[in-house]
C-alpha cells in the first residue's frame, strides 16, 4: 500500500501513498475541514504556513539607507530585516485535485521516466557529444556505432549494427559495414569502402548478401490482380565497383559494375500464399531458379536543385543505361533504361513548393533468352505508386508521375537544418509488358498525405505518409524520400539489383 | 467523489495573503548562511532540453492544480515566494534589486558588474595577454588569456559570417540584466592588435576529432584571421572575465538544488526567473536555457555560500552565432500547438514572424524590430519553468523595472557595444525603447501602475507610473480612494469602509492641520490594528482595479501592499 511514487512535475519522489480507503476518509475529512482551513491555518500558525515569514534578524529599520529607494529609506542588508524564503506547502485543495492526476499518470510517469533515463544514458556513453559531426557511438578507431531497428509487416521486427570507420587508409575515405537480423529471416550483411582517388574522381567498392523472406510477388504487367498477393524468398549477393565524377558544378557521372546473384526460392513462412500455390498455372519465369551475371551501368546526372532536402526551384534530371549479362549460361542479355526528371516549383509563401517528378525505366531483351522475373522492372523506391505496396507490379517496363505540394510546419534553424515539411502528393503510373499497353486504362492513380523530417545540413530524410489507392491504405515510415532520392551505393552496402 | 472534490474547491479559498503584522518590511533574503561547498554538476544539453520540451511542459498542460487556479484566479501558480510583502523582489544571492528601486548613475548603466573592481577597461593592459588555452570549434572562436593582474579572462570573438553583431550585443544585454538586477560576468568590449597577445607556455587547443593539441603562434595568426573580426585593422572582442568562486555549474530553471541547504525556493517560483519572460523578451534573449546560468561558490571552503548569475548574452538583440533564425522569441524549438495548427491549414497560413527582416545597411545588428513583438507571445527557444509560472503580478514586476531605463540610459548602455555604425546604436535604443513600451503598456494595462506608497504629512502619497513614465497622460487620469480599519486577515470592521472619493492627485490626505488623523479617517482599535487604503485609477474609461496599501496605526509603518 505504502509506495513512493515520482511526481513528474516536481521532479522528486514522494512520500508513501495512501491506499484506496485510507484516500476515501481523507477526502471525507478533506472535505469536513475545507472550509477555511488556510485561513485558519495562516491566522493561527502563521510562520508554519508562510512562504516568507520565517526568522528575521536586527529588527532596525531607522538604521542605514537604501538611498534613493522609491519606496523610502531601507537600512543596509547588516543592519536590515531579512527573512527565510521558502516554498509553503500544498493547500489543500490542491492535493485533492492532484490525487486523481497522480494515480492516472503513473503509467506515463513510468514510460517517461524510462525515456528520460535512457536519454540521460545515452548522454552519458557520449552519443550526443559529437552529433554535430557524425551521429552514433564512438568506439575506439575513430569508428560509430548506430544501432538499426526496424519493424515491416513482412518482415517483422529487425535489429542490427552499422559502423563508420571515418579516414579510412587516408583523410575523406571511409568504410561501413552493416549485419542486421530480422525475427523473419529478413537478413543483410553488407559493407563497403569509399576512396578519393584524385582528380575528382571517387570510387566506391562494396558487397553484400541480402535476403527476405517474404517477397511480394502479384502477377506481370499492368493488371495483376491485388487477391493473387503471394510471396516468395528472395535471396541476393552482390559485389562490385562504383566510380564517380563530378564533371561540371551541377553534372555528374557515374560508372558502375557489379555482380550479382539473384535466387527465387519457396518462403518458408506464409506457405499458403507461396508464389508456387497462388500463381500455380502461371509461374513466371526464373520460379525457383538462380539468375547470375555482371552488369554495367553507365548514368549522368544533373542537378541543379537549390539544396538538397528543402528545394525550392531548380530540379534534377538523371539518365541511366545498363547492359546485363548473365554468367550463369543462360545466354541472357538485356539493356535497361532509365530516365528521372524532378522539378520544383515556389508557391506563395516561404517554402511551399510544388515538386514533380516523373519517371520512365524499360527493359530491352538483346538476346531470345527469357528475363527471369527476378530481373524485371517493378515499382520500388524511388520508382513506386505510394498508394500500393512496393513489387506490387511487374512488367518490362515502368513510368509514372508524381507530384507533391509541400509547406514547412516546423523549421528548427532555417531551411538548411532540421525540419519537418507536410506535404500533400499524387502519384500517377503504370507498368507495362509491350509499349502499347500504355494506355489511360491501364494507368493507377494514387494519392496520400505525409510529414518529411528533413535535416539538410546532415542528409537526413525521414518520411512518415499515408497512401491510398484503389485497393488498400498504406502507411510508411521510411528513412529516405521520392524525391531526391539517395540510392548511396555500393558504400553504404545498398543492394545495386534495386537501382535501374 | 468528483463532486465531494469540487465541493472542496468551491469552499475553499484558491489564494490566501499573509496575514499583516506591524513589522518592518523584509528587503534581504537570508540565503548567505555558510555550507561547505557543494558538488560541480552540470546535465547534458540533451537530456535537459528533452525535460523541457517533453516532460516539463506535459506535466504543466495535465496539471490539474493549474487549471483551476487558472479558472480562479487567472494565473496558474501561487504567488512567488521571494517577495516581501509590498509585492517587490527581495534582494539575495540572485537578485539586487537595482534600477526597478532607483534611477542608475552613468557608471553603475555603463560599468555594471565591472563598477567599483577596476575591470570597465576590460583586461589589464600592464603587460601581453597570455593565452592559456583556446576553442576552435564551434562556431565562434575564443581563447582563455591571463592579464598582466593574474585576472583570467575568456575572449569571444563574432562567427565569420557576422563581425560585430554577437559581442557587442552581448556587452550590452550584459549591462540591461545588471541594471535589472542580476548577477552578471564582467562582460566588456575590448579592441586589440595582434601585439597584445602572446601564447603561453602550455597553452592547448582543441581540433574536431583530434583533440587537444599545442597551440602555436601560426596556430594563433590563422586562428584570429578566421574570425572575421577585424575593424580598422584592430581585433574587437567580447572580454568576459572568470567569475569569481568555484563553480558549480549551472542552475535549473525547475525545482532548487538539493545539496545547497539555502537554495530553499524552487526556481520555478522565484519573481525574478519568472520575469526573464519579461526581461528576456525586450531583448530577444531566446536562449535562456539553463546552460547559461552558473552558480558559484563565493568565501572560504566551508564558509562560502552559492550566488547565481546568467551567464552569455551573445545570442540577443536578434543575433545567434553564424545563423539568423526568424523563429527565434516568436516560438520554441518544438512549439506543438503552432506546428499542428501549420499541419492542418497546410500552408495556407503565413506565420507573421516570417516578415521579420534585418535592418538595411545595419550589418552589426540582427533580427530585432518591434513591430512584430508580441510581450505576452514572446517564447525562449527551450521552454522554461520559471517563466511558464509567469503570473500578471509577476509580469507587472518586469515591466515595472523595464518602464525605470529612460531612453537616455538606453542610449548609454547600447554606446557600450562600441558599434562602428552610428545608426546602430539609434536603431537599437528606438527598438529597446519601443519593445520597452510594448511591455509596459501590455502589463500597465492589466495591473494598475499605482505604486511606491510612501508616508509623508499630508498622508499617503503614491506614484502613476503610467501617467510618470509617459505612457499615460497626467491630466486625463482620476484617481479615487476609499478607507477601513482591518484586521490581520484583512477583514473590515463590520464592513464598515469609507465611500469612495476622488482626487485628481496621487495623494490620500490622512492628517488634519494638527498633523493626527482626521476625524472621517477610520480609527484603529486592537483587533483592527492596520488602515486599508484602497487607491484605483480612471484613465477615462472605466475605474481600475484596486490597489490597497495597509500601514500599521500604532507604529506608521506601511507594511504590505495587495493588487
Amino acid at each position: 500500500m505504502a509506495a513512493e511514487f515520482f511526481d513528474i512535475t516536481e521532479n522528486r519522489f514522494h512520500g508513501p501513498h495512501p491506499g484506496p480507503l485510507a484516500l476515501m476518509l481523507w477526502v471525507m475529512m478533506l472535505v469536513v475541514g475545507a472550509m477555511g482551513t488556510e485561513a485558519a491555518s495562516a491566522q493561527d500558525t502563521p510562520d508554519s504556513t508562510s512562504s516568507f515569514w520565517g526568522h528575521t534578524t536586527s529588527p532596525a529599520d531607522t538604521l542605514g539607507a537604501f538611498d534613493g529607494n522609491l519606496w523610502g529609506p531601507v537600512p543596509a542588508r547588516h543592519d536590515s530585516v531579512s527573512a527565510h524564503c521558502a516554498n509553503s506547502s500544498r493547500p489543500a485543495w490542491e492535493t485533492a485535485v492532484m490525487v486523481p492526476y497522480w494515480i492516472i499518470g503513473i503509467p506515463f510517469r513510468i514510460v517517461y521516466l524510462g525515456i528520460d533515463q535512457t536519454v540521460i544514458g545515452m548522454d552519458k556513453l557520449g552519443v550526443f557529444g559529437e552529433a554535430a559531426e557524425h551521429p552514433g557511438i564512438k568506439i575506439p578507431y575513430d569508428t560509430y556505432l548506430m544501432p538499426v531497428i526496424s519493424i515491416g509487416d513482412l518482415e517483422g521486427f529487425t535489429l542490427g549494427l552499422q559502423a563508420k570507420h571515418y579516414d579510412f587508409l587516408g583523410p575523406g575515405n571511409m568504410l561501413f559495414l552493416h549485419g542486421s537480423r530480422s525475427i523473419r529471416e529478413a537478413d543483410k550483411l553488407s559493407g563497403g569502402t569509399l576512396f578519393h582517388i584524385g582528380r575528382g574522381w571517387t570510387i566506391q567498392a562494396g558487397g553484400g548478401t541480402e535476403e527476405t523472406n517474404l517477397t511480394r510477388y502479384y502477377g506481370l504487367g499492368p493488371n495483376s490482380y491485388n487477391g493473387d498477393e503471394s510471396f516468395y524468398h528472395r535471396r541476393v549477393t552482390w559485389g562490385g565497383f562504383e566510380m564517380d565524377k563530378a564533371v561540371g558544378r551541377k553534372v555528374g557521372l557515374k560508372l558502375h559494375t557489379y555482380s550479382s546473384k539473384v535466387e527465387a526460392l519457396e518462403p518458408v513462412y506464409e506457405i499458403d500464399k507461396s508464389l508456387g500455390r497462388v500463381h500455380g498455372d502461371e509461374i513466371p519465369f526464373g520460379y525457383p531458379g538462380i539468375s547470375t551475371g555482371w552488369t554495367w551501368r553507365l548514368a549522368l546526372y544533373r542537378d541543379n536543385a537549390d539544396q538538397r532536402g528543402r528545394p525550392r526551384q531548380g530540379g534534377f534530371q538523371s539518365l541511366g543505361v545498363s547492359l546485363f549479362n548473365a554468367s550463369d549460361g543462360s545466354g541472357l542479355q538485356y539493356l535497361t533504361y532509365h530516365a528521372n526528371l524532378e522539378k520544383y516549383f515556389p508557391l506563395w509563401h516561404t517554402d511551399r513548393t510544388l515538386a514533380v517528378r516523373g519517371f520512365f525505366n524499360r527493359i530491352a531483351n538483346v538476346g531470345n533468352a527469357d528475363i527471369p522475373f527476378t530481373r524485371l522492372v517493378t515499382f520500388q523506391r524511388p520508382d513506386e505508386l505510394r498508394g500500393y505496396h512496393s513489387l506490387r507490379f511487374y512488367g518490362m517496363g515502368s513510368l509514372g508521375v508524381s507530384t507533391e505540394y509541400r509547406w514547412p510546419v516546423w523549421v528548427a534553424r532555417g531551411r538548411n537544418d532540421l525540419g519537418v515539411d507536410a506535404y500533400l502528393f499524387s502519384d500517377i503510373g503504370q507498368v507495362f509488358e509491350k509499349t502499347y499497353e500504355i494506355s489511360l486504362n491501364n494507368i493507377r492513380v494514387t494519392g496520400g498525405a505525409g510529414l518529411r523530417l528533413v535535416d539538410s545540413d546532415r542528409g537526413f530524410a525521414a518520411r512518415f505518409e499515408l497512401g491510398l489507392s484503389d485497393e488498400q491504405t498504406i502507411v510508411r515510415l521510411k528513412f529516405s524520400q521520392t524525391f531526391q532520392y539517395d540510392p548511396k551505393g555500393l558504400l553504404y552496402g545498398k543492394n545495386p539489383t534495386k537501382v535501374y | 467523489m468528483l463532486m465531494v472534490m469540487v465541493t472542496a474547491l468551491c469552499s475553499t479559498p484558491v489564494f490566501a495573503r499573509e496575514p499583516l503584522r506591524d513589522k518592518p518590511v523584509v528587503w534581504f533574503a537570508d540565503d548567505r548562511t555558510p555550507i561547505p561547498a557543494p558538488e560541480f554538476q552540470e546535465p547534458g544539453i540533451v537530456p535537459y532540453a528533452v525535460e523541457s520540451f517533453v516532460g516539463r511542459p506535459f506535466s504543466r498542460f495535465w496539471h490539474p492544480g493549474r487549471f483551476f487556479r487558472w479558472v480562479g484566479t487567472g494565473d496558474r501558480v501561487q504567488e512567488a515566494v521571494d517577495i516581501n510583502t509590498l509585492d517587490e523582489v527581495v534582494n539575495s544571492t540572485w537578485f539586487t534589486n537595482r534600477i526597478g528601486l532607483k534611477p542608475l548613475s552613468d557608471a553603475e548603466l555603463t560599468e555594471g558588474a565591472a563598477l567599483g573592481f577596476g575591470f570597465a577597461a576590460g583586461p589589464d593592459r600592464g603587460a601581453p595577454w597570455t593565452i592559456i588555452g583556446a576553442k576552435t570549434s564551434g562556431v565562434t572562436p575564443g581563447f582563455r588569456i591571463k592579464d598582466a593582474k593574474g585576472d583570467v579572462w575568456l575572449l569571444k570573438f563574432d562567427p565569420p559570417s557576422h563581425p560585430g553583431m554577437t559581442i557587442r550585443a552581448g556587452v550590452v544585454t550584459n549591462l540591461l540584466f545588471h541594471a535589472i538586477g542580476f548577477n552578471v560576468p564582467v562582460d566588456r568590449l575590448v579592441i586589440f592588435s595582434r601585439e597584445d597577445l602572446v601564447v603561453g607556455e602550455g597553452a592547448m587547443m582543441r581540433l574536431p576529432r583530434v583533440g587537444k593539441v599545442p597551440m602555436t603562434e601560426a596556430n594563433l595568426d590563422s586562428i584570429l584571421v578566421a574570425t572575421g573580426s577585424i575593424f580598422n585593422g584592430e581585433y574587437h572582442v567580447l572580454a568576459s572575465r572568470y567569475l569569481d568562486g568555484v563553480p558549480l555549474g549551472p542552475f535549473d530553471d525547475q525545482d532548487s538544488r538539493e545539496d545547497d541547504p539555502n537554495d530553499t525556493v524552487r526556481h520555478q517560483d522565484r519573481r525574478e526567473l519568472r520575469a526573464l519572460q519579461v526581461f528576456a523578451g525586450w531583448v530577444n534573449h531566446f536562449d535562456t536555457k539553463m546552460h547559461n546560468s552558473l552558480d558559484m561558490y563565493v568565501g572560504e571552503p566551508g564558509e562560502g555560500h552559492v550566488r547565481h548569475h546568467l551567464i552569455d548574452f551573445a545570442s540577443t538583440l536578434g543575433g545567434f552565432g553564424d545563423k539568423l533564425v526568424k523563429r527565434f522569441g516568436y516560438e520554441y524549438g518544438f512549439d506543438t500547438f503552432p506546428i499542428i495548427g501549420r499541419t492542418f491549414t497546410l500552408g495556407i497560413v503565413e506565420d507573421t514572424w516570417v516578415s521579420l527582416e534585418r535592418p538595411a545597411g545595419l550589418d552589426e545588428v540582427g533580427l530585432f524590430d518591434v513591430a512584430t513583438f508580441e510581450p505576452d507571445l514572446w517564447k525562449p527557444d527551450l521552454p522554461h519553468s520559471a517563466m511558464a509560472n509567469l503570473t500578471e503580478r509577476d509580469g507587472y514586476w518586469g515591466a515595472k523595472v523595464l518602464s525605470a531605463f529612460t531612453g537616455e540610459d538606453l542610449r548609454l548602455i547600447v554606446e557600450q557595444g562600441h558599434y562602428q555604425n552610428p545608426a546602430a546604436v539609434d536603431f537599437l535604443v528606438e527598438t529597446l525603447a519601443g519593445r520597452r513600451d510594448k511591455i509596459v503598456r501590455y502589463w500597465f494595462d492589466r495591473v494598475p501602475p499605482l505604486d511606491f506608497f510612501t508616508l509623508s504629512e499630508k498622508g499617503i502619497e503614491f506614484h502613476d507610473l503610467a501617467a510618470e513614465r509617459g505612457y499615460e497622460v497626467a491630466e486625463d487620469s482620476r484617481y479615487r480612494f476609499r478607507l477601513a480599519a482591518v484586521d490581520s486577515n484583512r477583514n473590515t470592521r463590520d464592513d464598515d469602509k469609507t465611500s469612495w472619493q476622488e482626487t485628481p492627485v496621487t495623494l490620500v490626505p490622512l492628517f488634519d492641520d494638527s498633523g493626527r488623523l482626521a476625524a472621517d479617517i477610520p480609527q484603529g482599535d486592537v483587533d483592527h490594528p492596520f488602515l486599508a487604503v484602497e487607491v484605483q485609477v480612471n484613465r477615462g474609461d472605466r475605474w481600475s482595479r484596486s490597489t490597497i496599501l495597509y500601514g500599521a496605526y500604532a507604529s506608521g509603518r506601511l507594511v504590505a501592499l495587495d493588487r
